[in-house]
């Protein structure tokens, strides 16, 4: 018997403004897929689950933001190669 | 009209029983997600895409964006399959809700209404969709 009953659980719509997502933004998304924690499983197991998820979101944190800067560095090392040095050192504060 | 609802559409459980979709990652259908305003009224008995309704704005083109597929797996006696979440980058957009629908079937057979709860604005910035934890409990299209 195929037992479907067509149950779909939410999604979460991320927006920003004037910006895209950060590296904390990027890692709340990562990590929700990679760390699940059942609401129905006993409380010691989901209070270690959850501090599991925080130090996996940190981690992804830290990357996530190496990963930005180093985009950024990559592409003010173009714009100074191309001659646009204006751009480049704005690329210094972002 | 209104979204009333997270559904997956009826006649997407009769189309998989005839074998119209294919959520193979390598291989399978292309499948989109196109964004609409609280204008739109699906159900379970939402059969197709349509454009009506569908929000217009920067950084978005009518019928939505193409989802990354993640091969159908099972744990215990449950199927199910997923997508990787899904970005409009540099957007302007407000959108209710969204419809999954199969791009490569033809008449574009929708699969599944989601429902924001609430309209969801980026501006000159990012939209994303995250989908559920991909697992038996809680990944986007199951088959328990």
């Amino acid at each position: 018997m195929l037992n479907m009953n067509g149950a779909i659980e939410p999604v979460t719509v991320i927006t920003t403004e004037n910006r895209g997502m950060n590296a904390e933004e990027w890692a709340e998304a990562a990590v929700r897929r990679i760390v699940f924690v059942s609401m129905d499983s006993p409380m010691p197991i989901r209070e270690q689950a959850f501090a599991f998820r925080e130090q996996v979101k940190t981690i992804l944190i830290h990357y996530f933001s190496k990963v930005a800067r180093s985009e950024r560095a990559t592409i003010r090392a173009i714009l100074e190669k191309e001659g646009y040095a204006d751009l480049a050192k704005k690329m210094e504060v972002i | 009209m209104a979204f009333t609802g997270n559904f997956m559409c009826t006649s997407f459980k009769k189309e998989l029983l005839e074998g119209v979709h294919n959520f193979k990652n390598s291989g399978g259908n292309t499948f989109k997600v196109a964004l609409y305003t609280n204008s739109a009224s699906f159900t379970a008995a939402t059969t197709a895409y349509t454009a009506t309704n569908e929000v217009t704005g920067t950084g978005y083109t009518a019928a939505g964006n193409t989802l990354t597929r993640v091969d159908p797996t099972t744990s215990g006696t449950t199927a199910y399959t997923d997508f990787a979440d899904t970005t409009w980058t540099s957007s302007t957009i407000t959108a209710r809700g969204a419809l999954v629908f199969n791009d490569s079937a033809s008449g574009d057979p929708s699969v599944i209404v989601l429902d924001f709860s609430s309209d969801k604005s980026s501006s000159a910035g990012d939209f994303t969709i995250a989908f559920p934890a991909a697992d038996a409990s809680n990944a986007i299209i199951r088959i328990a």
